[in-house]
């Protein structure tokens, strides 16, 4: 029994890995080491940009949603507030020509606004401390008085989201055409 | 039980390579089963820490990858006798063709208790702890491994 055991010694001690066997195995070991030092780096640098390009973005749509949501407030309590009109007349001419600061136009270049409508009268007011008009309109069917804002498109508003929009009962558009920002506002 | 630290990195390499193949009986099964442990032991820890464990890899790997897939080798004549005739002493090959041959009659369990017991030196205690056996068990399998072999070397 002795004698089968040395041959099993010898037997088992004669059996060897190939030495290029062993270089490949330490070379696989280095290669391997190199990409977990390199994936060691590139990952909190990958988390890093990521987590910064999330934060960019969270706080571009907050702002801009945050900018829409003060405009729609604003021309929603504008459009509920009953001051006196600046000058009365169904005629945008006339009632440009009242309003003599503003330096673009006060018409409307959405035809509906023109056909299905009638302009009660303007006056001035201010939407996020730019100048603007603020002209009552008339639907001619249901004799509903709508609140329309003009505006030229300032760097104030320029993020504003075109939409359409609810505020406490209140349905506001916005919408912008060429240089001008309009908003229309409309319930009770 | 035997440590690693006083071994180099090929010495354990070896001791490793020569623990899969008595659990393999095949050359090529063993280096690939070496290998992935070596990496896969440096993956987790940066290095090899300790004999047993590589030893622990090796056997998983082995479980793992190989005894279940119950595969059957089929070995050439020619292969036996350009072997034989590529070494200078025909004696001592054609020993290690008989052991070769009582050895892949054996168990897969039956040889690595043999190997761990003989080659390397381990108790039965040792063994047990490896291979998660009970003592007993361990004992019956080197002496039952044994008395084959002995059957085996007499009937050639």
């Amino acid at each position: 029994m002795k004698k089968l055991e040395q041959e099993l010694n010898n037997y088992y001690r004669s059996k060897r890995i190939a030495s290029d066997k062993i270089t490949a195995i330490q070379a696989s070991v280095h290669e391997m080491g190199g990409t977990r030092r390199r994936s060691s780096y590139l990952i909190p640098l990958a988390a890093a940009i990521l987590l910064t390009i999330g934060i960019g973005l969270w706080m571009h749509i907050s702002t801009d949603s945050s900018l829409t949501h003060q405009v729609v407030t604003e021309i929603g309590h504008n459009h509920r507030q009953h001051g006196a009109l600046v000058v009365k007349s169904d005629q945008y001419d006339v009632v440009q020509a009242a309003l003599s600061e503003l330096d673009f136009s006060i018409r409307p270049r959405r035809g509906e606004l023109v056909r299905d409508f009638v302009l009660v009268g303007g006056k001035y007011c201010t939407i996020q401390g730019s100048q603007a008009a603020q002209l009552k309109l008339s639907h001619r069917k249901s004799q509903i008085i709508y609140t329309l804002y003009v505006l030229p498109i300032a760097d104030d508003i320029k993020d504003v989201e075109p939409g359409i929009y609810e505020t406490n009962g209140l349905q506001v558009e916005l919408w912008t055409d060429q240089f001008l920002f309009y908003g229309l506002a409309h319930g009770q | 039980m035997p440590v690693s630290s006083s071994l180099s990195e090929e010495e354990l390499l070896q001791s490793g390579f020569r623990y899969a193949y008595a659990l393999t009986h095949h050359h090529h099964d063993a280096e690939d089963l070496v290998q992935t442990a070596w990496l896969k032991l440096h993956q987790r820890y940066s290095e090899v820490k300790t004999k047993a464990l590589f030893f622990t890899t090796i056997r998983n790997l082995y479980i793992d990858q190989y005894r279940r897939r119950k595969r059957v080798w089929f070995t050439t004549l020619t292969s036996k006798h350009e072997y034989l005739s590529a070494s200078g002493d025909a004696a001592v090959e054609g020993t290690k063709v008989a052991i070769d041959q009582m050895l892949s009659k054996l168990r897969d369990i039956e040889r690595e208790a043999l190997f761990l017991h003989i080659v390397e030196g381990y108790s039965a205690n040792e063994i047990a702890a490896l291979t998660g056996r009970p003592r007993g068990t361990v004992l019956s399998l080197i002496h039952r491994s044994k008395k084959k072999l002995a059957a085996l070397e007499t009937a050639d």
